[in-house]
């Protein structure tokens, strides 16, 4: 397994590549930090400030975590609880119209060895799938990890960024690369 | 609101979410349903046939008084505060026998005071009925054979307490008529090894029962298993002070995690000389789990355990959650980490490092939302006894957050104490051993035993959400939900409001 890299407090600033197995270009959130890992061929860049988490994720194909997107979509990594996502908007990216998802995921969470009588609380996460060419795909998503109201807009602000930015870059792509 | 009155809501509201009759049984006065004189009223009425349910008495005396409700507004009549605060109670209460457009009509009769993010789903009748997720029906002969396997194998001690010895057996009996537990079970039997189990003090403090709801659980660890020479397994002894009802499925689980996945884990890794590896293995604590999980979801107990839907949702986010939770789990290894026990620490405090770091904009984040909950309280008139819950619920995030970074500074000293030994000669000895074990077919064989075992937790839960046994929301009192709500369309209303906030 290639190790975790992580950088602890890393600032980027304006459009951003990442390392990923299939080309891509996004605007990024200036001041937040990023954390970027790979298991197997799954890739994460992971943009950080307080309780707002966006996330490019890559799977698919042999050796992935999730081999195709229906595969995604079908697990509990996709699913509130038990219970599939609920589709709440559709939104342009990468050059064609999107589900957005959203679901919820238990945070916060105590010492195992205690049993839990309360509902655990809850991060809410948005989310969209973008097919990357054969079974690669991508999973943007946005999640506020609190139980509180997040009543700035800095996260909607990032998440709509980062859905309008965009771009899988193909080999025969125009745009030079930038800000690797 | 009086004092007197909320605790009259949350006795209506402990009385309604503490009985849990099965929806499906016939419908008798003992059924534990808690209806009010006016619905016992309307079921006198409706004369209902003998073979009525509970879920159908629960119908027929909810969708009557919204009728009522709807004739009501439909006839031009003005609502009063009875009527509104009926809607709320039945809006809270009764969501599993309420169509989304009854619920939507008893919402708009408060528009500011109810969610519909909080709502109980009216499609998941086993979760609104308080049912749980029970696991596919065991042959009894076959467990009846396999439980008096293991009670020869396995000693209890009661103490000579008749009290212990019932919760002994039932624990047992209840785990081997669980799919997962008999199988385990038969597995232990055939390889024929002792353990030891009884109830101890293993909370010096003795302060882990809580009663919520009505209902007695236990907040404290529900045990622990010695393995010096043969397993032990110390089940906690406030266990006994909680609620059969609670009590039997928790306890069946408790001993499933100990014994059958702990236990039988310590024999099964010594014998294929796996045990030194074992003891730095995360997923020692990986099957434990889903032993446990598993036993107690199918032997009906609720699924509140947070740490069990974050497994199933990612095997990696659950024990990345655990490192940043308590210092033993930042210290254990997958099989790859076993290969570098050294980079994969020097990692992980970068990890609880950025996990650390994300805490002053949290506070910010957190101040935030007092002035929003400020704003609608000095700026719109709002009640403040109405947002008490959520000023409540702010305060102890505040707390909870202070405590979550004092825990991650002890997390940190923890790992570097383990980078320490890991480093020096005892260590790297030790590192290399754990290196060669790691790559025995003992721990392929676990890892695939316990993706088999997901996925049939995957199977028993698909569909569901997390149950629990605390009450919903008060009705007089704002939900996070609510206060979502009010910011969207204050911001819609009032822009200016929210531009220098």
């Amino acid at each position: 397994m290639k190790r975790l890299i992580l950088a602890a407090a890393a600032l980027l600033i304006g459009a951003q590549a990442m390392a990923l197995e299939t080309p891509t270009e996004y605007k990024t959130p200036q001041g937040w930090t990023v954390e970027r890992s790979t298991t197997g061929v799954d890739n994460v860049a992971r943009f950080v400030k307080g309780a707002r988490v966006l996330q490019v994720l890559e799977f698919g194909g042999s050796g992935s975590r999730f081999v195709a997107a229906k595969v995604f979509l079908d697990s509990f990594a996709a699913r509130s609880y038990g219970v599939p996502a609920k589709v709440t908007a559709q939104a342009t990216v990468a050059g064609a119209s999107r589900k957005i998802y959203e679901h919820v995921y238990p945070i916060m969470l105590g010492d195992p060895h205690i049993p839990a009588s309360g509902p655990p609380n809850e991060a809410t996460e948005r989310f969209c799938v973008v097919p990357a060419g054969g079974a690669r795909f991508f999973v943007l998503s946005y999640a506020w990890e609190s139980p509180i109201p997040d009543s700035r807009d800095e996260g909607d602000k990032a998440w709509a960024a980062l859905l309008k930015s965009f771009r899988l870059k193909t080999p025969a792509s125009k745009t030079p690369p930038r800000g690797r | 609101m009086p004092l007197l009155s909320r605790l009259l809501a949350a006795l209506l509201l402990c009385a309604c979410a503490s009985a849990q009759p099965a929806p499906d049984a016939p419908y008798s006065p003992k059924s534990g349903l808690t209806l009010t004189d006016s619905e016992q009223s309307i079921l006198a009425a409706a004369k209902p046939a003998p073979t009525l349910t509970n879920k159908g008495v629960l119908t027929l005396v909810t969708t009557t008084q919204v009728d009522r409700l709807k004739a009501k507004a439909d006839g031009g009549g003005r609502m009063d505060d009875a009527d509104r605060a009926l809607a709320a109670r039945l809006y809270w209460t009764r969501g599993q026998v309420l169509s989304d457009a009854d619920a939507e009509f008893l919402r708009a009769l408060n528009p500011m005071a109810l969610s519909s993010a909080a709502r109980a789903p009216p499609g998941d009748a086993d979760q609104a009925a308080g049912l749980p997720a029970v696991g596919p029906p065991v042959d009894a002969a076959r467990a009846d054979k396999a439980l008096a396997g293991l009670k020869k194998l396995v000693t209890t001690d009661d103490h000579g307490n008749a009290t212990e010895r019932a919760a002994l057996d039932d624990a047992f009996t209840k785990m081997v008529h669980t799919r997962t537990g008999l199988e385990l079970s038969e597995e232990w039997i055939a390889q024929g090894k002792p353990a030891k189990v009884s109830f101890e003090a293993t909370n010096p403090l003795g302060t882990g029962v809580v009663e919520t709801n009505g209902v007695k659980t236990l907040q404290s660890s529900g045990g622990y298993t010695s393995r010096d020479g043969s397993p032990w397994v110390h089940l906690n002894k406030e266990y006994l002070d909680t609620s059969p009802s609670y009590r039997g499925p928790e306890v069946a689980g408790t001993l499933a995690h100990e014994l059958l996945g702990h236990g039988l884990v310590f024999y099964k890794s010594k014998a294929a000389g796996a045990w030194e590896a074992n003891e730095y293995y995360r997923n020692d604590e990986g099957n434990a789990g889903m032993t446990g999980w598993l036993v107690s979801a199918e032997a009906g107990a609720k699924l509140a355990d947070g740490h069990m839907w974050t497994f199933l949702g990612s095997q990696e986010a659950y024990h990345k959650s655990l490192q940043t939770n308590l210092p033993y789990y930042a210290g254990i290894f997958s099989l790859d980490e076993m290969k570098d026990p050294v980079g994969t620490l020097e990692q992980r405090r970068l990890r609880i490092a950025a996990d650390a770091a994300r805490l002053p904009q949290q506070r910010v984040d957190q101040a935030q939302h007092r002035k929003d909950i400020e704003h609608f309280i000095t700026v719109h008139g709002l009640s403040r006894d109405k947002f008490k819950s959520l000023i409540e619920s702010a305060r102890n995030l505040s707390v909870w957050t202070d405590a979550h970074e004092k825990n991650l500074k002890e997390i940190d000293t923890y790992v570097g104490t383990m980078l320490a030994y890991w480093k020096g000669p005892t260590g790297q000895k030790a590192a290399a051993k754990m290196a060669e074990e790691s790559k025995l077919p003992y721990f392929a064989d676990a890892e695939a035993r316990l993706n088999a075992m997901t996925t049939r937790l995957q199977d028993l839960t698909a569909g569901k959400k997390p149950q629990s046994f605390t009450p919903p929301p008060p009705p007089d009192q704002y939900t996070n939900a609510d206060l979502s709500a009010m910011i969207v369309k204050d911001k819609q209303d009032h822009p200016d409001h929210w531009t220098t906030k």
